[in-house]
């Protein structure tokens, strides 16, 4: 027992840096976001959520980046999982196929941008985005959700099979449940990834780019240099709020379907 | 004769699919030896006359290469501790975690940009490479594969030695070999790509990653410069391209 509680203090370096580095930050934010300006000390309470708010540009970055999410985090969960089962389903074994998903994830942004801007600059930015985002992470999620699906247990598709159910049925009502934790590990990583699409929108359009692509990204980058400090730290509290909800939401999905199994 | 012919559909979609993934490779890799007609000039460029781009080149190889060494260490122990050994509050701390990992870095920009004006790091290497060390990403792959260590095998060792170090170097590193590769793997890329970051935390060019100097128009060394900056994060794949794909097996979020 007392090695145990010995072996607790591994988790200090790590514990301490992220202190440091991500939380300690964080809550000097939230001390920040109530602050009138940065100079009086003075406490505004939500007048820097009120200024906010009142930013048309502010609005236009949540609206883009909430439009960008809800499209591009389902379309690619969908893609991935339709292509993991082409893959597993294939009967000729294509070598070639596994590694060819997982190499963009590795590729450079600024490969990618130079693609878009040699082959699809007539694309409208928005799509072209999202087709980045596509290729760039699609790969991942086809390989955590393969491996899940090669990883199922045969007996129960074979089940499955016998009580008549077809290859549909069986992967709606078989398969994608019992690969649920994969799935939700898979959205969370899509949804990061899809918040991480701000470096090729920096790379294809710079810092102010077409309004149907301006992002909380390019509104905080923006204000960065403007050294705005209250504005981005009441931004950086709404977001860290959000977040925090669409997690908390997750886990109870993940332990909901861990009672069902 | 109908499932032969569904699967042959299959095949070609997926031959399709996989050239549509390497095109962009193959398309920099032409691009650099092709202008008008077949050239070494980008490539001479790069490593002759433009020395900025070796010198970048190496820094971005010392930023990455610590940023993964460090931060598997670090994170190794750390998963450890989350997956293995239950204390109060631990499930507060790795939820923490998790939501500074979704968090967009421009979130975290202006107090990383404060901190590294703090102590010094700003507008050098250090800057990039403290906050990169402790970021939540491998911590939290790593619990995830360090979960499905069996527990049987903890125990039997903790028996033998009370020494933390022999089970962390003799059954847990070991055993979670797959999933270090895969954690390393993708640090290494994710460090090795960062442009936001390096922009906000560096000042002088001098100091810049071989990441900030791809991004201009491109000229022969920057279509040669790609061609190189991708081939290390490929190396790194091939070589841990086994452990990658046995990483990548079971997931739970909690």
């Amino acid at each position: 027992m007392k090695a145990k509680k010995r072996e607790i203090l591994l988790l200090l370096p790590s514990l301490a840096g992220f202190c440091f580095f991500y939380m300690a930050p964080f809550f000097r934010s939230l001390y920040y976001a109530f602050l009138d300006n940065a100079f009086s000390e003075k406490f505004a309470l939500f007048g820097n959520f009120k200024s906010l708010f009142a930013s048309e540009y502010f609005r236009l970055a949540i609206k883009n980046t909430f439009i960008f999410t809800i499209i591009s985090v389902p379309l690619i969960m969908l893609a991935s999982v339709t292509a993991a089962f082409l893959i597993a389903e294939c009967a000729l074994k294509i070598p070639f196929v596994r590694k060819a998903f997982f190499l963009p994830v590795l590729l450079p942004s600024a490969t990618v941008v130079a693609m878009m801007q040699a082959f699809f600059l007539e694309v409208p930015p928005f799509p072209s985005l999202l087709l980045v985002y596509l290729w760039k992470y699609m790969g991942l999620i086809v390989m955590l959700t393969l491996t899940s699906f090669t990883s199922l247990n045969g007996e129960m598709l074979e089940a499955a099979r016998i009580d008549g159910a077809g290859k549909l049925r069986t992967v709606i009502s078989v398969c994608l449940p019992n690969m649920t934790p994969t799935l939700l590990f898979s959205l969370i990583l899509s949804f990061v990834n899809s918040l991480k699409i701000y470096r090729e929108s920096f790379l294809l359009y710079g810092n102010y780019p077409d309004e149907s692509i301006y992002m909380l990204q390019n509104y905080l980058n923006n204000h960065f240099d403007k050294l705005n400090y209250q504005n981005i730290s009441a931004a950086a509290i709404l977001i860290f709020a959000a977040v925090y909800i669409i997690v908390v939401i997750l886990l109870a999905i993940e332990k909901k379907a861990g009672e069902h199994l | 004769m109908k499932r032969k012919f569904i699967s042959a559909v299959i095949s070609l979609l997926l031959i399709a699919f996989v050239l549509l993934m390497l095109f962009p490779i193959v398309f920099t890799v032409l691009r650099s030896f092709i202008a008008e007609e077949f050239t070494l000039k980008g490539y001479a460029d790069f490593f002759i006359w433009q020395p900025e781009y070796i010198r970048a080149l190496v820094r971005s190889l010392i930023i990455s290469g610590a940023v993964t060494l460090l931060s598997a260490v670090i994170a190794i122990s750390a998963a450890y501790v989350f997956a293995k050994v239950p204390f109060r509050g631990r499930g507060i701390i790795f939820f923490l975690y998790i939501i500074v990992m979704i968090m967009p870095f421009q979130v975290t920009l202006l107090p990383h940009y404060m901190i590294s004006r703090n102590i010094g790091s700003y507008d050098t290497p250090l800057a990039l490479i403290l906050p990169g060390i402790f970021a939540p990403f491998a911590v939290f792959l790593l619990t995830q594969m360090m979960r499905s260590l069996p527990n049987e095998a903890l125990e039997a060792a903790r028996l033998e030695t009370s020494s933390i170090f022999v089970i962390m170097t003799r059954i847990v590193i070991p055993a979670m070999k797959p999933g270090i590769a895969c954690a390393a793997v993708l640090t290494f890329s994710e460090e090795w790509n960062k442009i936001a970051e390096p922009q906000a935390l560096l000042e002088s060019p001098m100091n810049f990653p071989l990441s900030m100097l791809l991004t201009g128009k491109a000229d022969p060394a920057i279509c040669a410069g790609t061609v190189i900056f991708l081939l290390f994060p490929l190396i790194l794949f091939g070589f841990f391209e086994e452990e990658i794909s046995e990483g990548l097996k079971e997931y739970k979020l909690k």
